[in-house]
C-alpha cells in the first residue's frame, strides 16, 4: 500500500518534466513575449535597445533550451523565479491566491454533493413519477444556462434585490464565496444529478437487489448500504475530474465576481506571457491531477472489495 | 383428512408489458392459469422446460416481480391471501428464496453478513458454522466476498442463506447446477431434513433425476403452466406411470433413460397456441385439443390433457 | 491434429493459491473427452487455458507441437454455460450469425435454427435456442476442437438432449475433438469416449 502510493507519487517527476517542457515550448510558439506585452499595455513607444536590454535582463535573449534548463536548475534549488510583470516572487504570489481557490472549490463541491446526490437518488427511486420529472426538468434547466448567465441572475436577486451577498468579493469570507460557489454548484449539480440517477438506476436493476429483498432486507438498507456505495464508484470518478478543474481555477466565474484565485492569475499570466508564473500554474495542475487521481483510486479500494482484494485493476 | 397447504397458488397468470422497437407494445403471457400447492413436510419439485415460468413463479410468490408485470389469480400462505405488502413482510422470514444465480449476492458485502445478517446472534453463528461444514466450505469462507467464490461455492452459500433463515417454506430456484454429485445430494438431503421437521420446500430444478428421488410430489411445467402434478414415485417408475406426453418426453430425454429428444420447441410467449400449449409438438393432437384444457384427476395425479388415461 | 496441455499451472494472482498445478492432458481430433471432478478443482480454468483465453503461469498449450495461433480463427472454440452472456444483447440474431459468417442455410439447418428466430433479440429466445446460435457461430471451417463448459447445465433435459444430438452429429461429420465439462456422469457416459477426473490429476486442491 505504502509502496503503491510512493510509486504513484514518483510518477509525478516525469510528468512534471514533460509538461513544463511542453508548456515552455508552446508559449514560445505563440509569438510575442513578456517584454512586448508589457510595452503594449503601457502604451509606451520605446526603442529596440530598451526592448533588447529588458529581454537580456529576463534572459529571454538566450536560446530556448538554455532558458528551459536555467529555469529547471533554479526550480531544483527551490527557486521558482520572479514574475516578469510584477517582479514579485512567483511562489509566494501563487500561494497567496491559493486560499481563495481552495475555499471556492471546497464550498462548491460540497454544495454539489449536497444537492446532486440526494436529488439524484430520489429521482432514481421515484423513476418516471412526478418527483422524477420535476428533478429532471430542474437538471435540464441548470444544464442549459451558461455560467455567466447564472452568475448575473444570482447577483441580481441576492445582491441587488435582497442585498444578502456582496456583488463582488470583499476578501475571502463566507459572504463573498456564496455566490460564486452557488454558480458553480448549479452547473455541476445539474450534470451530476443525471449521473447519480443513472448510476443508482443501473445498480437497482441488478439481481443482488432482488436477492436482498428476497432475504427480507428493507429497501432503505439495501439502498444506503449497497446500492449507494456501488453507485459512488461512478460518481467519484466524475467528482475527481471536477475537483481537478476547480482547483485549477474557474476563470469566468472568478472574473465576474472578482474572486482573486489562481484561475484569474493563470489567465492574466498567459495574456502577459509571464512564463515563470505559467510554469508554476502548469505544475500545480499536474500535481493536482496526479494527487486527486491517487486519492480516487485509494477510495475505490476502500469502497469496493473486488479492487481491494482481487488485484483487479481500476 | 387433507392437510392445509402452507402455500397454494390458484389460477395464477403473469404477463409482462414489453416495448418493442419504437412504441409498439406487446403483452407477454409468461404464466397461464397455474395451480399448485405445497403442504407442511413436503418437497414439491418443479420440473419443466427452460423458460416455462418456473423462476417467475418463485418471484411472484415472493413479490419480487418487476414493475411491468401484471399478476392475476391468488397466492395463499397458510390459507391467508397474500398482498404485496404481506409478501414483503414474510419474505426472508417465513418464505425464503434460494436464487438462481451468484449475481443475487451483494458484491460489496461479505458472504457471512449475507448468510447470517449483519449482526448475528450466537445461535445463528453456530448454525452457520454447522451448515458450512456440511457443505465442505472451509472456515474463513464467511469472510470472503462473492467475487472470490467459485460457482459451486456460491451455490452452496445461496442454499445456506435460505436454510438459516428458518423460514417455513423455501423456494429453491435451481439450487444444484455447478455442484458435483456429492454436494448436490448434500443440498437435497438438507432440504429433505427440513421437510421432515415439518417445513416445506418448492424445488425448481433441471436435475430432475435427483429431484424424483428426494421429492414427494413433482409438478411438470410447460410454457408457463402445469401440465402434470403427481407423486414422485410415478416419475421414478417411468413413462407408463406418467400421464402427460410432455412428462413422458422429459423422462425419456434423461441421459440414463435413452437420451431421446422430442422434436420442436416450446411456443414463444408472444404467440401461444390455442388450447393445449403442448399440442403443436404432441403426437396425439386432435381438434379437441384447441379448446381450453382443465386439470383433471387421473390415476391419483392431476393432468392437463384430454387424452390421458 | 491434437491439442496438448503440458504441465499446466495457474493461479489468479501471484500470492493466491494455485488453482491448477502440473496438469497435463491431450485431446485428439475425433475424440470426445469428458472433464469431471468436484466443484472448485479448476475445470473451467483448465478449459479456458486450453482454448487460449487464459495464459498459464507454468507449462504450455501446444497444437500439434506448436503454440496456438495468435491471429485469425482459433482452431479451438469455446461454448459457455450462459449463452445470454456470450451474445450481444443489442443485436438481432441474424446479425449475430452474420458477424461470424455463419448466416448459412446448411449451418442453420444442422442446428435446427428456425427462420423466425433470426428477427428476434437475444432476450426473446430461450437458453436452449440461444445455445444453438453459440454452437452455430463456432463452427468455422478452421475449427478443429469444440470445448463445452457446462454447456447444457442450465437447460431442461429435452433441450439438453436436442442440442447434444445436433452437436454430436456435427462433431462426427467434421471429425472435431470435443472436450466437455460436466457434473452429470450419466451425460458424460452417453457422450464421451473417455473421461478425465481432474481430482486425480490436479496436484493442488482448492477448498
Amino acid at each position: 500500500m505504502k509502496k503503491y502510493v510512493l510509486r504513484r507519487l514518483l510518477q509525478l517527476i516525469p510528468i512534471l518534466l514533460v509538461i513544463t517542457f511542453l508548456s515552455f515550448g508552446m508559449m514560445r510558439l505563440a509569438g510575442s513575449d513578456a517584454v512586448l506585452q508589457k510595452m503594449e499595455n503601457t502604451g509606451m513607444v520605446v526603442s529596440q535597445e530598451v526592448i533588447d536590454s529588458a529581454r537580456a535582463e529576463l534572459g529571454l535573449d538566450k536560446p530556448f533550451l538554455t532558458q528551459y534548463f536555467v529555469w529547471l536548475g533554479n526550480l531544483l534549488r527551490g527557486d521558482m523565479g520572479t514574475s516578469y510583470i510584477s517582479g514579485q516572487d512567483v511562489f509566494s504570489t501563487f500561494l497567496s491566491k491559493l486560499p481563495a481557490t481552495l475555499l471556492l472549490t471546497a464550498v462548491s463541491i460540497l454544495l454539489t454533493i449536497v444537492i446532486s446526490i440526494p436529488l439524484g437518488v430520489l429521482a432514481a427511486v421515484k423513476q418516471n413519477r412526478f418527483t422524477d420529472y420535476m428533478i429532471r426538468t430542474a437538471s435540464f434547466l441548470g444544464n442549459s444556462m451558461p455560467n455567466f448567465f447564472v452568475a448575473l441572475l444570482l447577483m441580481y436577486f441576492f445582491s441587488i434585490r435582497l442585498k444578502i451577498f456582496p456583488v463582488i468579493a470583499t476578501g475571502i469570507s463566507v459572504q463573498s464565496v456564496a455566490l460564486p460557489a452557488i454558480t458553480l454548484a448549479i452547473a455541476m449539480s445539474a450534470k451530476y444529478l443525471r449521473q447519480v440517477r443513472a448510476a443508482v438506476l443501473d445498480e437497482l436493476s441488478k439481481d443482488y437487489v432482488v436477492g436482498a429483498r428476497a432475504r427480507g432486507i428493507s429497501f432503505y438498507t439495501t439502498l444506503t448500504k449497497s446500492v449507494l456505495r456501488a453507485a459512488l464508484v461512478t460518481i467519484l470518478t466524475l467528482l475527481t475530474l471536477s475537483i481537478g478543474s476547480l482547483l485549477g481555477g474557474t476563470a469566468i466565474v472568478e472574473s465576474i465576481f472578482l474572486w482573486d484565485g489562481v484561475g484569474k492569475l493563470a489567465v492574466d499570466a498567459i495574456n502577459m506571457r509571464d512564463y515563470p508564473m505559467i510554469q508554476a500554474y502548469v505544475m500545480w495542475m499536474a500535481i493536482i491531477y496526479v494527487c486527486v487521481n491517487l486519492i480516487t483510486d485509494l477510495s475505490y479500494r476502500a469502497l469496493d472489495p473486488r479492487i481491494r482484494l482481487g488485484g483487479e485493476k481500476v | 383428512m387433507k392437510r392445509q397447504p402452507v402455500l397454494s397458488v390458484e389460477d395464477l397468470s403473469v404477463s409482462f408489458r414489453m416495448y418493442d422497437t419504437g412504441l409498439e407494445q406487446a403483452d407477454l403471457q409468461v404464466i397461464s392459469n397455474l395451480t399448485l400447492d405445497v403442504c407442511p413436510g413436503e418437497i414439491v419439485a418443479i420440473a419443466g422446460s427452460s423458460g416455462s415460468g418456473k423462476s417467475l413463479l418463485a418471484h411472484a410468490v415472493m413479490g419480487l416481480l418487476p414493475g411491468n408485470a401484471s399478476v392475476t389469480g391468488k397466492i395463499l400462505y397458510k390459507g391467508m391471501l397474500l398482498s404485496q405488502k404481506e409478501k414483503e413482510k414474510l419474505r426472508g422470514k417465513e418464505i425464503a428464496l434460494v436464487p438462481q444465480s451468484v449475481s443475487y449476492l451483494d458484491p460489496l458485502m461479505t458472504v457471512g453478513a449475507q448468510v447470517t445478517g449483519r449482526t448475528p446472534d450466537e445461535k445463528t453463528l453456530k448454525a452457520q458454522k454447522e451448515i458450512f461444514q456440511r457443505f465442505h466450505l472451509k472456515e474463513g469462507t464467511e469472510k470472503l466476498y462473492p467475487f472470490q467464490l467459485s460457482g459451486g461455492m456460491a451455490r452452496r452459500i445461496l442454499v445456506s442463506t435460505a436454510v438459516l433463515s428458518n423460514a417455513q417454506i423455501i423456494l429453491a430456484d435451481e439450487p444444484t447446477p455447478g455442484l458435483d454429485l456429492e454436494m448436490a445430494v448434500e443440498a437435497l438431503k438438507i432440504f429433505r431434513e427440513l421437510a421432515d421437521e415439518g417445513k416445506s420446500v418448492l424445488l425448481i430444478t433441471h436435475d430432475i433425476d435427483l429431484a424424483f428421488h428426494i421429492a414427494d410430489r413433482v409438478a411438470v411445467f410447460y410454457a408457463g403452466t402445469t401440465v402434470e402434478i403427481a407423486d414422485a414415485e410415478d416419475f421414478q417408475k417411468g413413462p407408463k406411470a406418467l400421464r402427460h406426453p410432455y412428462s413422458k418426453a422429459l423422462w425419456e430425454a434423461l441421459p440414463q433413460n435413452g437420451f431421446k429428444p422430442i422434436p420442436g420447441f416450446q411456443p414463444y410467449a408472444k404467440d401461444l397456441p390455442k388450447g393445449c400449449l403442448f399440442s403443436p409438438r404432441c403426437p396425439y393432437k386432435t381438434e379437441e385439443c384447441e379448446k381450453e384444457i382443465p386439470m383433471t384427476k387421473v390415476r391419483g395425479g392431476y393432468v392437463r390433457c384430454i387424452h390421458a388415461d | 491434429m491434437q491439442i496438448e496441455g503440458k504441465n499446466l499451472s495457474f493461479r489468479y494472482g501471484p500470492k493466491l493459491p494455485w488453482v491448477l498445478k502440473d496438469v497435463s492432458l491431450t485431446v485428439k481430433e475425433g475424440e470426445r473427452v469428458g472433464l469431471v471432478g468436484p466443484s472448485g478443482y479448476g475445470k473451467s480454468t483448465l478449459v479456458r487455458i486450453l482454448a487460449g483465453y487464459l495464459k498459464p503461469e507454468e507449462g504450455q498449450v501446444l497444437l500439434d507441437g506448436k503454440p496456438l495461433p495468435a491471429k485469425g480463427v482459433c482452431p479451438v472454440q469455446l461454448i459457455y454455460q450462459h449463452p445470454e452472456n456470450a451474445i450481444n444483447p443489442r443485436w438481432k440474431m441474424k446479425k449475430v450469425l452474420q458477424e461470424s459468417g455463419m448466416f448459412r442455410e446448411d449451418i442453420m439447418g444442422a442446428l435446427g435454427i428456425e427462420k423466425d428466430w433470426l428477427q428476434r433479440y437475444p432476450r426473446e429466445l430461450s437458453g436452449g435456442e440461444l445455445q444453438r446460435f453459440c454452437v452455430a457461430r463456432s463452427l468455422f471451417p478452421g475449427t478443429h476442437f469444440l470445448f463445452a463448459d457446462e454447456m447444457s447445465t442450465m437447460l431442461d433435459v429435452i433441450t439438453q438432449a436436442q442440442i447434444w444430438d445436433l452437436m454430436l452429429k456435427e462433431v462426427e461429420a467434421r471429425n472435431l475433438g470435443l472436450l466437455m465439462v460436466t457434473h452429470n456422469m450419466e451425460l458424460a457416459k452417453k457422450i464421451c469416449t473417455r473421461t478425465i477426473n481432474l481430482e486425480k490429476m490436479n496436484h493442488e486442491m482448492k477448498i
